[in-house]
């Protein structure tokens, strides 16, 4: 047997690496953490990171663990960025082939309504609302999936009207296809590449949002861990405990970071016409 | 012949670095053009006759694409040791150009007659208004109707035919010695590509351009040439005056072509000839002739030595790259 | 009267595209006439070739007559049925006896499916939808046969379309067209995009096939030697009209319309003597814009001959002879018998 494609390149192993490392870190995490993540210590305020004392990167103004915060942040994290992407897509990718494999009427319509949604910036999107649905997690998942119903209806939109026009849609046709079959066999496996790369770049945006929001007061209420509210609550003591949001922050770039080399490998592994060439 | 030289390009080689490997788009070509000539340079799509058209002139883009080797000697001069400031004062003045697709070769946002003002301010340092009645005569000369008012057309309110008429104002504006068309007709419809290839002859014969035609078609080289080189994976299989290519082909590449088309003015109840196969990828050549696995008279060395072109009777102006013709070269 | 020889006969089509404008609220700003009156028959195992300036209304002929558009008026038959009257699941039966080869190899098949595939597709829809029955064996096999026949080899059935060259694409496209065993292929310019050495691999074995499969043909190509070649009957097209027919020999020897006449010595010819012989009628301008309403012949202002009649009134075909139609007043005057 062939080695699966994923695994002759290089970016998307990179991308899944990452992933995978924070998948198991989250299934760690969920029988095991090197301490309480909101257990609260006095004695041990704002201590640097240290092998010394078990707190590895160190712990908070009230002398939680970093570490176990991050562990415990990562899979609040990781679950909105998911839920939240999945959200949007199946609402927007809906929209978006109805739009564009329907044409006309329907189309303007909900296109119209897509460029209304769009023309808000997603931070004040959100924070719009949540302030109307009120703050909490599941809450942030509505918001930012809200947020990207818009993006992919366009993407898809774009794709199938790019594709609506190639000849092989008009053969399918003479051949007695029906919409239904065009849309599945041929209309949405070639406006897979496009979506793909929304989706990984929509996983990535999700955990800044997410993280945004946090940071704000507007997500994630603490004291449940979430790695923007942990960068929001080291903003008071950043200057003296850089470690308090060195190390979250870090979390979100190697995870943002992870998302987009594997968005970026998809594509070209899905693209067939970039198989086979030696 | 005492026939004036105005471009002798010798030995030019030009590869592309590509992800799969070098592709030797032109491989040791070699012509002559002559003041006044045209000469038709013709070859299936892929085979490097755009890419030596941009060689000639500098134009290819590094990377991917290198010259590694030859001269291209204009005016005893070099253009591949020039440098960018001097070939960029030849490219226009002297050697213009015309492309294939005229919508993207003129700016969509800048009116036509400014467009082709700009080469003649830039070249001739005419002034603004010398330069817009300029480019109205030429216009008029181009046959665009109401030149006075569609001088401040833009491109897109401009047909396929007369945007490529445009680009050929353009390239005539400065009075070149040469004139490069890369399929100049490929996109137009024929009665178009009439008119356009009209006005093509009749301006370079005004004013003695040399041209260099760039086609796949045999037909436009039929009706515009005086002689040809035949093209195939970037080598010049054959050269001829455009009588002795058309009555007496030599190269069985040459030959197959001839006959592989469709004439009009023939009857043709029975099959086409056709050469079978495809032309070769040019990232691994056989080592070979590049025509033998398509070739019907195919010998032993043509599978592992690559033919030199031989003369005809002597004469440089007549070649023929084939191991079937070498006696031919020898008693000449 | 009912010809039982007519394969295919088309009355009169028209197929008018509305021009919108505005974002929101859509208002019709006019109308393209890409197709604005024709009307041709085919008989069985001819094959017409359908020529003339892109833009002219070819590929909108064809699709109309493939019923992949509709049409604004006008009436298509085939085999005498008339394909506007028939249900949809009439018409999917219907499709089977008419397929298209496209122009394009490269957009015409999909970049994410195998080329045994492709050519297997219309079987299995056919098969689905419980039309045709077909064992999976036998598709396999009807498949293989076909690439065969088409010059494919049978190692490359499961090769996506970009490992092939632009003429095995083109092979793949009409293996897939000879499928469902049509009666007729529509051929918008199928060699168009090809090279010439790979144009006429594919004419040939387009020819064999015809006499083989005894298949009718409506060939469109806008390079008028292809079309003489392939084809016994040509219909010059200009702005949505046919402005004449004949079969090809008659046609090059003895072209009566004037846009005729100017296609045909425009085309160039590979013989350089007879190039530098003849006299070349260059006819002035462009095309004008199907959107334009005007009265008049559609060629009165690129016409050498035109007369104060073309301006008001617009010809219709009339026979010079049997085999031979033009649509043109110099042929049709009062003062002349037909
Ligand atoms: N930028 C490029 N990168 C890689 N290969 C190129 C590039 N440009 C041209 N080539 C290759 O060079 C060869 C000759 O191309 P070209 O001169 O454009 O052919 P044509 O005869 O159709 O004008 C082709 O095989 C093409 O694939
Ligand atoms: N779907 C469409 N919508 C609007 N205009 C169209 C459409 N298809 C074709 N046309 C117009 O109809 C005319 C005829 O087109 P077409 O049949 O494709 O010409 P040809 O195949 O002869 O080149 C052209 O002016 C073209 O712009
Ligand atoms: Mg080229
Ligand atoms: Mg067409």
């Amino acid at each position: 047997m062939e080695k699966p494609r994923i695994l002759k390149n290089g970016i998307a192993i990179m991308g899944l690496v990452i992933i995978l490392l924070y998948i198991i870190m989250i299934i760690v995490s969920s029988f095991w953490l090197p301490f309480d993540p909101s257990e609260m210590d006095v004695k041990h305020v704002l201590e640097s990171p240290s092998f010394g004392t078990g707190h590895f990167f160190g712990t908070d103004e009230f002398g939680r663990d970093v570490l176990s915060r991050i562990m415990k942040g990562s899979s609040v994290s990781l679950i909105i960025s998911i839920s939240a992407t999945a959200l949007g897509a199946v609402f927007g990718i809906m929209m978006g082939i109805w739009a564009g494999f329907l044409g006309g009427r329907w189309d303007n319509f909900i296109m119209r309504i897509a460029d209304i949604m769009f023309s808000f910036p997603s931070l004040l999107m959100a924070i719009f609302v949540m302030a109307v649905l009120g703050e909490n997690t599941y809450n942030v998942i509505i918001a930012i999936g809200i947020i990207y119903i818009p993006q992919f209806a366009r993407i898809s939109r774009g794709a199938i009207l790019s594709l609506k026009s190639n000849e092989f849609i008009r053969a399918a046709r003479s051949n007695g296809a029906g919409n239904i079959y065009i849309l599945f066999r041929h209309l949405l496996p070639n406006s897979m590449p496009p979506i793909i790369v929304q989706v990984s770049l929509s996983l990535s945006v999700a955990i800044l949002l997410e993280s945004s929001l946090s940071f704000l007061g507007l997500g994630v209420q603490p004291p449940e861990p979430s790695w923007g509210n942990m960068l929001s609550s080291a903003r008071k003591v950043m200057m003296i405990a850089p470690w308090t949001a060195i190390y979250p922050g870090l979390a979100i770039i190697t995870l943002v970071l992870g998302f987009n080399l594997l968005g970026d490998g998809l594509r070209d592994i899905l693209d067939p016409r970039l198989r086979n060439v030696s | 012949m005492g026939k004036e030289i105005i471009l002798h390009v010798e030995g030019l080689r030009t590869e592309f670095q590509t992800e799969r490997g070098i592709v030797q788009a032109v491989n040791n070509v070699s012509f002559v053009l002559h003041r006044g000539e045209t000469l038709g340079i013709v070859g299936e799509s892929g085979c490097g006759k755009s890419v030596t058209n941009f060689s000639i002139l500098k134009l290819v883009q590094y990377p991917p694409g290198r010259i590694t080797d030859g001269t291209v000697l204009y005016n005893e001069k070099d253009l591949l040791q020039c440098s960018e400031d001097e070939i960029r004062t030849i490219r226009g003045k002297h050697i213009a150009m015309i492309f294939q697709d005229p919508l993207t070769s003129l700016n969509p946002v800048i009116k036509i007659w400014v467009q082709i003002a700009e080469a003649l301010r830039l070249h001739q340092g005419m002034s603004k208004k010398d330069a817009k009645a300029k480019a109205i005569e030429l216009l008029k000369l181009i046959g665009i109707p109401d030149a006075e008012q569609r001088a401040d057309n833009y491109p897109h309110q401009f047909s396929g035919g007369m945007r490529q008429r445009v680009m050929i104002a353009m390239a005539l504006s400065c009075n070149p010695d040469i004139l490069i068309a890369d399929e100049p007709t490929t996109a137009l419809d024929v009665t178009i590509q009439a008119q356009i290839l009209e006005i093509i002859k009749n301006l370079s014969q005004e004013h003695k351009t040399s041209v260099i035609m760039i086609t796949h078609d045999l037909g436009v080289v039929a009706e515009m040439c005086d002689a040809v080189c035949v093209m195939y994976a970037g080598r010049i299989v054959e050269r001829a005056t455009i009588d002795e290519l058309f009555y007496d082909p030599k190269h069985p590449y040459t030959i197959g072509l001839l006959n592989s088309i469709p004439r009009i003015d023939q009857d043709s109840e029975e099959h086409l000839h056709s050469i079978l196969g495809a032309p070769p990828d040019l990232i691994d050549l056989p080592i070979g002739c590049p025509f033998q696995p398509r070739c019907t008279h195919a010998m032993e060395i043509c599978a592992y030595k690559s033919p030199p072109e031989f003369s005809m009777g002597g004469d440089e102006s007549r070649t023929v790259a084939c191991w079937l013709h070498e006696k031919e070269h020898a008693h000449g | 009267m009912v010809n039982t020889d007519i394969l295919l006969d088309v009355q009169n089509l028209k197929v008018h595209f509305p021009i919108e404008k505005g974002i929101i609220f859509k208002r019709n700003a006019g109308w393209i006439r890409a197709v604005d009156g024709v009307s041709f028959s085919i008989r069985k195992g001819e094959s017409l070739g359908l020529v003339g300036e892109s833009g002219c209304g070819k590929s909108t002929t064809a699709m109309t007559v493939a019923q992949l558009q509709a049409s604004t008026a006008g009436k298509v038959f085939f085999e005498g049925r008339d394909l506007s009257l028939i249900t949809p699941k009439e018409l999917r039966r219907e499709r089977m006896n008419f397929q298209i080869v496209f122009q394009d190899p490269y957009s015409s098949l999909n970049p994410r499916m195998r080329a045994g595939d492709i050519i297997a597709e219309p079987l299995r829809i056919y098969a689905r939808k419980k039309i045709i029955s077909i064992s999976k064996k036998e598709v396999l096999e009807k498949t293989a046969s076909l690439m065969d026949r088409c010059g494919l080899p049978s190692s490359s059935a499961d090769r996506y379309p970009h490992e092939f060259s632009g003429g095995q694409r083109q092979r793949i496209g009409i293996a897939r067209a000879l499928s469902l065993g049509p009666k007729m292929i529509i051929a918008d310019e199928p060699v168009s995009a090809l090279d010439v050495s790979i144009q006429s691999q594919i004419l040939n074995l387009l020819k064999d096939l015809q006499q083989e499969l005894d298949l009718t043909f409506l060939f469109i190509a806008h390079d008028l030697a292809v079309v003489e070649y392939f084809c016994s009957r040509i219909a010059v097209m200009y702005l949505g009209h046919i402005v004449e027919t004949a079969d090809s020999k008659t046609l090059y020897n003895q072209p009566i319309h004037p846009y005729t006449r100017a296609l045909f010595s425009a085309v160039p010819l590979s013989d350089p003597r007879s190039a530098r012989k003849r006299k070349r009628i260059i006819l002035e301008g462009d095309v004008p814009s199907p959107s334009v309403v005007r009265a008049g012949c559609p060629f009165m202002d690129r016409c050498p001959d035109v007369m104060e009649r073309c301006k008001v009134e617009t010809p219709t075909l009339s026979n010079l002879d049997k085999n031979h139609q033009v649509a043109c007043f110099l042929y049709d005057s009062p003062g002349k018998e037909r």
